[in-house]
């Protein structure tokens, strides 16, 4: 096999799929033509009905308030972490990183961390008191808040942005999970988090998922100094968890 | 040049935090970045519970904040010197980052063959007869969706720039914060290499 070669036809395909890119779809991105103009006009030459469907959806214009959501978030990622204490903990599986995860570390790179290792002392039982939390959700991308400042919406699928401001700080690293609730049901969310700094707000979304049913929930936050258990939603409160709730509607996708 | 000078102070303001800028960066970037996601998704089925829509916001977030990643580094690394706009090499990034996420979440089945198979001429010089070409025109495509399921966001960005785009070793090396001689190293590990093991149980006269 010429390697070289299939290298070179592989580029080659590489140009060829760009080139074929239909060039109406640019003018939309620039605002020169709208979507529906686009999908008439290809529409009219006979393109595949599917496609022109998919891409419809995937080039209508993002809201003004997914652009500066964005950029609100971009220049926070840019700000520099003050508090670096850092105790040994276990992994959690309710942990991800958030998408602001790399801009926050790098910020934290910027500054001297300190790790301070777990103090040996006596062996106990008791919960490392946490302090209260208060849960709100911010409207992004994906959510609507109601006009009368009601609970906040958001699409089957789709995800709710959260914050959990503590009320004094501390040097904990916590774990965080959230569940959906309503009536005697719950359901365990995924959930993304920006990077945690001990004792400062925590930020996150969570997933609702495609098949939550429509109407009015509860969103339950577990801010706890251990990991979740088994049943993740099926908890009580204690000094050290605090579990925060709001309010949310899920609407059709 | 003025406009290029225009968009690299802009970048600089932006990536000292300034928040108008930011706005302006972003509401400049953010159009080309979308299309490009867009027909990047295209070959794709949304993963279950997923829309389409849903996958290219996330993206689209993701593609910014690889941006600024580490106080804007890659940001900062853009050149209009080395011959490629701000938005082509947004772009760039976005898209490498993109089949990166896409990858890693493996939430989302590759199509083994692009939308439009009419607009690809294919053929690669050991398939002759006529079925043996459309076995390699089908052999390079699974070849180049492997390609985008296996590479990392830094290696799609090196094969697109050394092979796609036919920059110069130390065009990409510049861009990429690499040295000459380790891009070097990459193209001979890839032609001979990465390159053979995708391709190794692809049939080219399979048609």
């Amino acid at each position: 096999m010429d390697e070289e070669a299939l290298a070179r036809e592989l580029a080659q395909l590489e140009r060829q799929q760009r080139d074929a890119r239909e060039p109406a779809w640019d003018d939309v991105a620039n605002g020169r033509r709208s979507v529906d103009e686009v999908v008439a006009e290809l529409r009219a030459r006979g393109e595949d009905e599917a496609e022109l469907s998919r891409m419809a959806e995937l080039m209508a214009p993002l809201p003004g308030a997914f652009d500066d959501a964005l950029a609100e978030r971009l220049v926070e990622s840019l700000e520099p972490a003050e508090v670096i204490a850092m105790p040994e903990r276990e992994p959690v599986r309710w942990h991800r990183l958030g998408w602001a995860a790399a801009g926050l570390l790098a910020a934290a790179a910027l500054v001297v961390v300190v790790v301070l290792p777990r103090e040996p002392g006596p062996a106990t039982d008791e919960p490392t008191p946490l302090p209260e939390h208060a849960l709100s959700l911010r409207p992004g991308a994906s959510e609507l808040r109601a006009a009368d400042d009601g609970p906040v919406s958001v699409a089957a699928g789709g995800t709710l942005r959260f914050s959990l401001r503590p009320a004094t700080s501390y040097a904990l690293e916590p774990h965080v999970w959230a569940c959906a609730e309503r009536g005697g049901t719950s359901r365990p969310l995924e959930v993304v988090l920006d990077p945690v700094v001990p004792g400062r707000v925590i930020e996150g979304r969570a997933t609702i998922p495609a098949d939550l049913a429509l109407g009015e929930w509860t969103l339950l936050t577990v801010v706890d100094g251990q990991p979740p258990p088994a049943e993740p939603c099926a908890i009580e409160p204690g000094p050290g968890r605090r579990m925060p709730r709001v309010g949310f509607v899920v609407t059709p996708r | 040049m003025a406009e290029e000078g225009a968009e690299r102070q802009l970048v600089r303001e932006a990536l000292d935090g300034d928040r108008a800028s930011t706005r302006s960066l972003v509401a400049r970037l953010r159009p080309g970045i979308q299309a490009e996601l867009a027909h990047l998704l295209q070959g794709y089925e949304p993963a279950r519970g997923r829309s389409a829509r849903q996958e290219l916001e996330d993206l689209v977030q993701e593609a910014f904040a690889s941006l600024w990643a580490d106080g804007g580094l890659l940001l900062r690394r853009w050149d209009p010197a080395r011959g490629r706009s701000l938005e082509s090499y947004a772009r760039l990034v976005a898209r490498s980052r993109a089949l990166d996420a896409l990858r890693s979440r493996r939430r989302m089945p590759w199509r083994e063959e692009p939308t439009d198979p009419s607009s690809v001429e294919m053929t690669l010089s050991r398939a002759p007869s006529p079925s043996g070409r459309v076995g390699a025109r089908r052999a390079l495509w699974q070849l180049q969706s492997r390609l985008r399921r296996e590479l990392g966001a830094r290696d799609w960005q090196l094969f697109t720039s050394l092979f796609t785009e036919e920059r110069g070793v130390a065009q990409v090396a510049e861009e990429l914060g690499m040295t000459p001689a380790a891009i070097y190293q990459w193209r001979s590990r890839f032609v001979r290499k990465v390159l053979p093991a995708l391709a190794g149980d692809l049939d080219p006269e399979d048609g």
